[in-house]
């Protein structure tokens, strides 16, 4: 056997072994969501909302130079419904008018208050509070990142439990309460809960409200909704079956305060806090031997906007691949060690194998195809057929993704928009996801290299009604 | 092999392309009903309207409509209480609509059990409060959290005694059970008094955290016991639940818990005290608010704000006032 048969064969394996994980986890989202869609319909969110039992959360929302949508998404939040609720704004060293304008809307006053110490931070400026509107607290500070200035906001928080979301998203109505619900449900075993992320290109905000639902005119945002879908209703959905969901979105999660505080809050030198900071919550926890779930709940709805361009798409995804190397870096002690069960044992190694170099392998496969292919190890009809096969499959998939969507939630009201997405299944699966792993390959140069933050943001904003 | 390929390729093929035609003839027949449906919800309103204000159509409707106005009429249920849900309840009942919930209720899908457990809490029916406690006993816990629900909504006085087991059982979620007995309020609570010595701290806390809802200033005496409970949550509770049923039975245990050896159990103290209205607490707050550690030191000043301000206002005059302090001032100030 040559060293081509056992890149074959390691090939071969690899693409076996990633497709049967997909279609295991794909049964094991369509019964979670249908079950979870049925019982929507006897949820007790009446009940909860009116109730005294509901635990309170501080809402933190990290902000730098969010001048454009800030007073949109405070007003949004102020509309959410939950029965106690703060919403700690950390203005994060914002060098345009992200402050002022929160001051010239909310009439806010300074307020020389308390904060913890538990978790340190850059240098804290001042805190601000509105006058008409208590429950807004605005925290000024110097310029640290968003895992600084979401502990800020920790410190800050009053409540057991706070939701970390970002600055330019957009809850639903009932979004807290919907994601709440596990909390309240099991308040002792539950340490965090993570909503699905929505995409908000295409669609219409109104008041801080999404009013119309409709895809992305962009092609490329309307990849990215196949994508989430994939991700979060299918791949989410199934870690948290397995109570080994590795991340809960920066832009939508519930947190125990007091768990976070003690595990260290988020880490400042990574720029996946989100996903750091699940990994060492499941860490800390299953060091001490604590019974705890974390989970995911695929209802409540946080509307975000998704890049529209390659550049800013092709840096994000080599930033969320840093985030995930710097993650698997920081606790590699994890991976493959049975006191960690399903964590150490199958997330982790997933994660290594699957997702972490995944994406090398695949980019690498091509011209090792094409070596063996010239080498006449491979047969041409052999080699199409696979690639077919390959294809079919990842696009069979997110067909799965999609259907199970349209059975489920349905918040595409538009038949044609489902239309649509009907046709870019194909481009989603051939082209899209192969750059994709291009990117998150670059994502490892990036990694040599030790490139830190986050590089520019571009927001389009959202259409208004 | 590449024969076995093309197979599976033709195989898959196949799957999606029927896939597909599912979905979008699905898709259009669903967009059909839903048009029809709203348009039928919109002709209905005011009949469902003129029920809640005790004018029943005296027509008898197509079976397509009734199905309509009962979801309708679930839906206004959901949000009355008082004459308007016993007129709605009446109204069903006489359709069948609540005749055919109990039938659900036996259904051998435990969703469809769940869902008729749920619904018949909005009817307003009475004529279900018996099958919902059996369904208390229902082996999926969907169902169990959807009747317990019902129960308290339709205010179930019978069901007090296992609702209470359920709250010390978990056998719905401790949260469902609690906002249930919330509901029927205090009739329930003679039922939770002897769960204030369960083995479980747990179970104490919880009747505890519903005591103090449902109680009156006359059970405060039995849950001054539970703050010397050698579970600190339950000494936390137990402070929670007297600020709750006010009245001054426990205060000066409440004082004194302003030095118990867990911070939150003394921030639970601070609070209670504020809701009572102790004034004779300020001192001891404002030492709190001085010297204590976080939590409770802020819960300090704030009941001490609550309280006393102009006590406050001295405090904060003086030299040195602690940044809990300062805090309440500025926040009372707003």
């Amino acid at each position: 056997m040559t060293v081509l048969d056992v890149i074959a064969l390691i090939s071969i394996a690899y693409f076996a072994a990633l497709n049967a994980i997909y279609l295991v986890f794909t049964v094991i989202a369509w019964r979670r969501v249908a079950s979870y869609a049925r019982a929507r319909s006897h949820a007790a969110l009446e009940e909860a909302f009116a109730s005294p039992l509901t635990p309170p959360i501080s809402v933190i929302l990290p902000a730098f130079n969010e001048e454009a949508g800030i007073v949109e998404s405070v007003r949004s939040l102020l509309g959410v419904r939950y029965p106690e609720l703060e919403i700690v704004v950390v203005n994060d060293g914002s060098t345009d008018g992200t402050l002022e304008r929160l001051r010239q809307a909310f009439d806010l006053v300074p307020v020389r208050k308390a904060l913890r110490d538990s978790l340190p931070t850059a240098a804290i400026h001042g805190v601000e509070m509105a006058r008409r509107t208590p429950q807004l607290v605005v925290v000024d500070k110097a310029n640290g990142g968003k895992a600084d200035a979401l502990n800020a906001g920790i410190n800050a928080a009053r409540y057991p439990y706070f939701c970390a979301i970002d600055a330019d998203a957009v809850l639903e109505e009932e979004a807290l309460l919907r994601v709440a619900q596990p909390i309240l449900d099991d308040p002792d075993l539950v340490v965090a809960s993570g909503g699905i992320i929505r995409i908000a290109n295409g669609c219409t905000v109104d008041h801080g409200r999404v009013v119309d639902v409709r895809l992305p005119k962009s092609p490329l945002a309307t990849l990215q909704v196949i994508e989430y879908f994939r991700g979060f209703l299918i791949g989410r959905v199934a870690w948290s079956r397995l109570n080994a969901l590795l991340i809960i979105s920066g832009a939508f999660g519930v947190f125990h305060r007091a768990t976070v505080e003690a595990a260290g809050g988020y880490w400042t030198s990574t720029v996946g806090e989100d996903v750091e900071l699940v990994l060492r919550l499941h860490r800390y926890l299953r060091e001490r031997d604590e019974p705890y779930r974390i989970v995911f709940v695929p209802d409540p709805v946080c509307w975000s906007e998704v890049p529209e361009d390659l550049r800013t798409l092709s840096r994000q995804r080599r930033r969320w691949q840093r985030g995930l190397g710097e993650t698997l870096w920081r606790h590699r002690r994890l991976i493959g060690r049975p006191r960690f069960g399903v964590i150490g044992l199958v997330a982790l190694p997933y994660v290594l194998v699957f997702e972490f170099f995944g994406a090398l392998i695949e980019v690498l496969g091509v011209p090792l195809t094409l070596v063996w292919w010239a080498m006449g190890e491979l047969s041409l009809a052999f080699g199409i057929a696979f690639l077919i096969l390959a294809f079919l499959f990842g696009m069979l998939l997110s067909l799965g993704a999609l259907a199970l969507e349209e059975f489920s939630f349905r918040r595409q009201p538009r038949a044609r928009d489902v239309g649509r997405l009907l046709a870019f299944l194909f481009v989603e699966s051939v082209g899209y996801r192969q750059l994709n792993e291009l990117w998150r390959t670059l994502a490892l140069v990036d990694l040599t290299r030790r490139k830190r933050g986050w590089g520019a943001q571009r927001r389009r904003g959202f259409a208004r009604a | 092999m590449i024969r076995i390929a093309a197979v599976v390729t033709l195989a898959l093929a196949a799957v999606g392309a029927i896939t597909v035609v599912t979905l979008v003839v699905r898709r259009l027949l669903l967009a059909r009903e839903l048009r029809r449906h709203d348009a039928d919800a919109a002709r209905l309103r005011p009949v469902a309207l003129a029920i809640v204000d005790g004018e029943p159509p005296e027509a008898e409707l197509e079976p397509g409509d009734a199905i309509v106005l009962a979801d309708l009429l679930r839906r206004y249920g959901r949000q009355l209480t008082g004459p308007s849900r016993e007129r709605i309840g009446a109204y069903l009942e006489t359709t069948g609509a609540v005749e055919e919930a109990l039938q659900e209720l036996r259904s051998r899908r435990s969703w469809r059990r769940a869902a008729a457990a749920f619904a018949l809490g909005d009817m307003g029916s009475r004529r279900a409060a018996g099958p919902l406690l059996a369904a208390l006993e229902d082996h999926e816990r969907d169902v169990r959290a959807a009747a317990a629900r019902s129960l308290g909504r339709l205010g179930v006085v019978e069901a007090v005694e296992r609702l209470v087991a359920a709250l010390a059982e978990v056998t719905v979620p401790r949260v469902i059970a609690a906002q249930a007995l919330v509901s029927i309020g205090e009739s329930a609570a003679p039922r939770l008094t002897p769960l204030l010595d369960a083995d479980d701290p747990a179970v104490r806390r919880a009747a505890l955290d519903v005591l103090g809802l449902v109680g009156s200033a006359a059970d405060a005496a039995l849950v001054v016991r539970s703050l010397r409970d050698p579970s600190a949550e339950v000494r936390s509770g137990a402070a929670r639940a007297l600020g709750s049923l006010g009245g001054r039975a426990g205060s000066d245990e409440l004082r004194r818990s302003l030095d118990d050896r867990v911070a939150f159990v003394r921030a639970s103290a601070a609070n209670a005290l504020a809701r009572v209205g102790d004034r004779s607490a300020a001192p001891a707050l404002a030492e709190l608010a001085r010297s204590d550690e976080f939590a409770p030191a802020r819960a300090g000043a704030y009941a001490l704000s609550a309280l006393d301000p102009a006590f406050l206002a001295a405090e904060v005059g003086r030299p040195g006032a602690s940044q809990y302090l300062l805090e309440a001032a500025d926040v009372a100030a707003l």
